[in-house]
């Protein structure tokens, strides 16, 4: 994973939300005086577990800041931690004056929004699908996208196809192949599952058809699960460089995760190649690297506290009455 | 991760296009003619060693490109507007980026789809794609190369290309060839430190020891005052030569075998008594707490910062990585606050001796080029690109008169431009020849003229390469002429044996093995088919003997 910080962000994510309800269910039950004596040591056991995993998935974004935000010095000394020494903001001088950055920063927008796009649409519908239980064939169609869990065509013949389909150096060898997560699809599956069809049955007695039922009442009902699949398809398409080093060719078309990729592992690499070899090694200064990774994870940064605010559970208390 | 629907079809798509693609690599591997007729649209009738090549009309060939990230690839560089203005060829690239150069490269052959010409290929990585038939045995059509065919004969490198000889008797890369060797990598010493105690800059293994312990004891410090980059292999495989063997993992070590010229047979020299004594050697400085054991498992990023902020003071360096090693230290201790140099390859139990081969990487071309109709004119093209005295001098330096001329015999930067990697600078030196226009880069420029080689080094280095010119030369070792199939037999064997050799060595280096234990590590490799292993070599051998 070459941005370690909203892909980490989401262990502690998901723990907070499990952790949470239990937390308030004990409350609810005995109130705090009643808490037993192990439910008390339980919770502090919980909060030191979660801010140690905070800690850790936390300190090494700051870490890469204050780095981005330092003078060369004092990153070589070590002497770099929290907070920048030698503050300077020449660096992000020097990275945002390069066409390239911004061209493939450019890249990396459309794709993401594009390649979530469609990806969103493709998983819904099929989660969709999937979860009526009326299906005809709805076992043979999970199973179509089980086994690609288990199984995949392998390198070569994937690289072909893509190729053989015309879509090498074209956005779509980028938003295609990967367009549904099956892990994103079965939990959408089992949330439409999880909906009341008595909210269904009232919409189709209310006139709506098919398509009007999941665009007017199961999606608007949905939001919470759409924000999270959102979110991950997003963070995972932004960070994703596999496929873009796979089928394009010209640098023009990368996105900024292959290039902060050389950045970084490029300048790192030595040649293997005997003793007499002309160098051609590189050498990247550690502020630079930093710059670029604070710059790359920045917008999905931002986003998340944006989409958080979906992650709320309950939004159908009350919508039924059983 | 996740195609769905589609998945069975992919599969048997897959399946059936990796088929074609190997039927059709064979097939075109097995039609290898060294013929070039009716294939000649655009190739010169009279071109010659020396004749200037421009296609009779205009050509694009694809080329794998590998980007570096210190000058990255730019559209708009000069060089390729230069090659199109002389040579009436247009390149068509595939931007790979650069450490996962070897994957993309290994993933276009294998799947059928690779550009006309593969850059920057080191002898030994064309072996795997041999058997595939989706390279040219270029060997074939070497006539057609004056200028490569004219190097070869004139610096006497015929031996040199018998070591990267396949099976049947033909070569798949075009290395870069060296009219001299010239080495590149050894120890870099605090000299200031030196001359502060004293000590005379270490002639040979013994002494690099010695100013080892003089170091430590008038600087103590928590680390060691050898603290290593490149996993310690660097050092490793410069030492191994002086002590007669091969180190150093993924450097040196290769595949472990050495050829023995009076027995006239190979033989696995980690387990020879040279190897344990430089084992032993290493294993002496980490036990004394002269050499940090982290130099085998840190990043160079670490290693680096220890030598760049004065906390030690020996690393390993190439002449490139000295010029980095400065910028840094006059950032962080001051410009003539220190002083480092590279001291020449210490003498070993051998004495002054020096391994390495004049071949440097090259070349490969698809076999898909044999079927174009220019084929000639590529041919041709490459052969001037790379083999001709005045590309190579203008890939390094530019368009002579514009970029640099030549005074005194040296080659000059004009007023205006510079080639700062290099440490070469203009008083009006705005644009870099490497970064703004893409000279000097990897791509194009490998071996040459000993003046062309040299041309782009410090006096400091110059110097130092007239040292390393006296030491005496160990002729290179032959490969191993495996068909395919045995090499797919040799591949799985070496894999176990050279990684378990590798990991004995770091055990007995960083003392967590006692070298008690050494008859026990030959009882190892042997129980991991070491014997098989060493006897299906000389057996390849003899029976190529046999065949010539």
């Amino acid at each position: 994973m070459v941005i370690p910080a909203p892909s980490a962000l989401e262990p502690g994510q998901v723990a907070s939300l499990e952790a949470s309800p239990d937390l308030a269910k004990t409350r609810k039950k005995g109130g705090s005086l009643a808490r037993t004596r192990g439910e008390r040591i339980f919770g502090v056991f919980n909060v030191i577990v979660l801010l140690l995993a905070v800690a850790v998935t936390l300190y090494p974004v700051i870490n890469v800041a204050a780095q981005s935000f330092s003078s060369e010095k004092y990153i070589d000394f070590g002497q770099v931690f929290v907070w920048p020494r030698g503050f300077n903001i020449d660096t992000y001088k020097v990275v945002a004056g390069d066409p390239a950055f911004w061209i493939d920063y450019k890249n990396t927008v459309v794709y993401t929004v594009v390649a979530t796009a469609i990806s969103m649409f493709l998983s819904t519908i099929y989660a969709y699908a999937l979860s009526r239980k009326e299906l005809k064939g709805r076992t043979f169609f999970v199973w179509v996208a089980l086994i690609t869990m288990f199984y995949s065509g392998g390198l070569i013949p994937q690289y072909v196809l893509v190729s053989g389909l015309g879509l090498t150096d074209t956005i779509w060898a980028i938003v295609l192949p990967n367009a549904i997560s099956v892990f994103n699809l079965l939990v959408m599956k089992s949330f439409f599952e999880n909906m009341p069809r008595e909210l269904e049955e009232a919409a189709a007695l209310d006139g709506l058809d098919t398509y009007g039922t999941l665009w007017r009442v199961v999606l608007p009902l949905s939001k919470a699960v759409i924000a999270t699949m959102i979110l991950f398809y997003a963070v995972a398409n932004w960070n994703s460089w596999f496929q873009a080093f796979l089928y394009l060719d010209k640098s023009s078309m990368f996105p900024v995760t292959i290039y902060l990729r050389n950045l970084i592992t490029g300048a790192s690499s030595a040649q293997t190649s005997g003793a007499n070899a002309a160098s051609d090694l590189t050498a990247i200064s550690a502020n630079i690297k930093a710059v670029a990774m604070v710059l790359t994870m920045l917008p999905i940064l931002v986003v998340y506290p944006f989409v958080q605010r979906y992650f709320v559970s309950g939004v159908m208390l009350g919508s039924v009455k059983q | 991760m996740a195609i769905t629907l589609s998945r069975r079809d992919v599969l048997v798509m897959g399946l059936a296009g990796a088929a074609a693609g190997l039927l059709a690599g064979c097939s075109s591997g097995a039609a290898s003619t060294g013929d070039v007729a009716g294939k000649t649209v655009g190739a010169m009738k009279d071109y010659t060693a020396g004749t200037q090549f421009k296609a009779t009309k205009p050509l694009t060939f694809t080329m794998l490109f590998q980007d570096n990230p210190a000058y990255p690839y730019k559209k708009s560089w000069e060089i390729f507007k230069d090659i199109k203005k002389m040579t009436n060829v247009d390149l068509d690239l595939t931007i790979v980026p650069y450490d996962d150069y070897s994957d993309k490269r290994a993933l276009l052959i294998n799947s059928g789809k690779a550009p006309t010409i593969l850059a920057k290929t080191y002898p030994g990585e064309e072996q795997q794609f041999v058997g595939g038939g989706a390279i040219l045995a270029v060997s074939d059509y070497t006539k057609y190369m004056p200028n490569f065919t004219k190097k070869v004969k004139d610096w006497n490198l015929d031996a040199d290309l018998d070591t990267i000889r396949q099976a049947d008797g033909k070569f798949y890369v075009l290395p870069g060839l060296h009219e001299t060797l010239s080495p590149d990598y050894t120890l870099a010493f605090r000299t200031d430190v030196l001359d502060e105690l004293g000590i005379a800059v270490p002639q040979t293994w013994d002494e690099v020891r010695s100013a080892l312990e003089k170091i430590r004891e008038a600087h103590p410090s928590s680390i060691a005052p050898f603290s290593d980059r490149w996993l310690g292999a660097c050092v490793l495989n410069v030492a191994a030569a002086t002590f007669g063997t091969m180190a150093g993992a993924n450097w040196g070590i290769s595949n472990g075998l050495m050829f023995d010229q009076d027995k006239d047979e190979f033989y696995y020299t980690p387990t020879t008594d040279q190897y344990k004594q430089l084992v032993t050697y290493f294993a002496g400085l980490v036990s004394d707490g002269l050499m940090d054991p982290e130099s085998f498992t840190q990043t160079d990023d670490q290693a680096q910062a220890n030598f760049q902020t004065g906390k030690t003071y020996v690393i390993s360096t190439n002449a490139q990585t000295l010029q980095l090693y400065r910028t840094a230290m006059d950032q962080n201790i001051g410009k003539g606050k220190y002083a480092i140099a590279k001291i020449p390859v210490p003498a070993g139990p051998l004495g002054k001796v020096l391994a390495g081969s004049r071949l440097e990487n090259g070349i490969m071309l698809s076999s898909s080029a044999a079927k174009q109709d220019d084929f000639e004119a590529l041919l041709q093209y490459v052969d001037w690109q790379w083999y001709s005295d005045k590309a190579q001098e203008f890939v390094k330096w530019g368009p002579e008169g514009k970029t640099w001329e030549k005074k005194d015999g040296k080659y000059q930067l004009i007023d205006g431009y510079n080639l700062k990697d290099y440490g070469f600078t203009t008083p009006h030196g705005k644009i870099d020849i490497r970064e703004d226009l893409g000279f000097s880069c990897g791509n194009f420029t490998y071996g040459g003229t000993t003046a062309i080689v040299q041309s782009t080094m410090t006096d400091e280095e110059l110097a130092w390469q007239k040292v390393m010119a006296s030491y005496k030369q160990i002729p290179p070792a032959p490969a191993v002429p495996y068909t395919a199939a045995e090499r797919q037999q040799a591949t799985l064997k070496q894999t176990p044996i050279i990684d378990a050799t590798n990991t004995a060595t770091l055990n007995f280096i960083l003392g967590k093995r006692s070298l008690d234990d050494w008859d026990d590590y030959v009882k190892e490799l042997n129980d991991k088919g070491l014997k098989s292993y060493v006897d299906d070599a000389n057996k390849a051998y003899q029976a190529a003997k046999k065949k010539a």
